[in-house]
């Protein structure tokens, strides 16, 4: 194996070390709603643990809100992936963005249910990562 | 020496091969399409969830309107750039278009205004995801 191909080896699994402990320590939370008949339907499942919207009908919207505090002393960049057929359904008000050291945010994720969408569960994953902010 | 004038003639060859296909693409397809635009890309949820947001989609040219058909879902140019929504309603002269996540219908345009319906197989919409996200970051910057 040639020199730079052992420096480019050892730098991608660095890099694949890196993203592994990332996506561990990752704050991950569930997403769920369910798609029900009529008109103005709303059921709320007051969950702490997972992004659980109830039950909504179409033409419904409902947000809850994940806070976020940044406890160390650097900046933390907050980069937050969706994954799943909610995703689609679901919008934040921030992403990619740098929380500075102290600081609290409330993240918003706000569903709407269209017209489109059928009357079934949505599920998902939101994933947040915070990556200390050091350049 | 000898290996790194090799190293680089085959990086000359992978640019220009590179290079030729994405000129070459969009030109061959719009040939086969019969259309100048060939390719859309979804910038909004309104047909969701037939077409997400950041789809790529083809577009076939539309020669006669008898070809556009209730159901079907066409590209039309309006005054912001472009749209790609479902055919509702068909008339003589106009015809009646509706994201399917949206709540209300467009206004009716005339056949002329359309440029072309997506390419589907097997009647199914041939979309690909996430690619039309590259086209969705150029035009933003």
């Amino acid at each position: 194996m040639s020199k730079i191909k052992k420096i480019l080896t050892i730098i991608g699994i660095i890099i694949l070390v890196i993203l592994t402990v990332q996506i561990i320590n990752a704050a991950k939370y569930k997403m769920v709603v369910q798609v029900v008949e009529g008109e103005n339907v709303m059921g709320v499942n007051p969950l702490a643990d997972k992004l659980d919207f109830g039950d909504l009908s179409r033409n419904n919207g409902m947000t809850r809100y994940v806070t976020l505090k940044s406890e160390g002393k650097t900046p933390t960049y907050i980069m937050v992936w969706k994954f799943g057929n909610i995703s689609d359904l679901v919008k934040l008000d921030k992403n990619y963005f740098t929380l500075k050291p102290s600081e609290e945010v409330k993240l918003a994720f706000e569903i709407h249910i269209p017209p489109s969408a059928e009357i079934q569960k949505y599920s998902g994953w939101v994933i947040l990562f915070r990556l200390p902010k050091i350049l | 020496m000898r290996r790194v004038f090799k190293d680089i003639i085959t990086w000359i060859v992978y640019i220009a091969v590179l290079v030729g296909l994405i000129y070459f693409i969009p030109k061959g397809l719009a040939f086969a399409l019969k259309t100048e635009y060939p390719m859309a890309a979804i910038t909004s949820g309104s047909m969701w969830p037939a077409l997400k947001k950041g789809d790529l989609v083809l577009i076939k040219g539309i020669e006669d309107k008898k070809e556009i058909k209730e159901g079907d879902i066409v590209v039309y140019r309006n005054p912001k750039g472009f749209t790609i929504h479902r055919v509702i309603k068909t008339e003589e002269n106009i015809l009646i278009t509706k994201g399917d996540a949206n709540n209300v219908s467009d206004p009716a345009i005339k056949y002329e205004e359309v440029i072309g319906k997506t390419l589907c197989f097997n009647n199914k919409i041939l979309r690909i995801p996430l690619l039309g996200n590259i086209s969705i970051f150029f035009s933003k910057n």
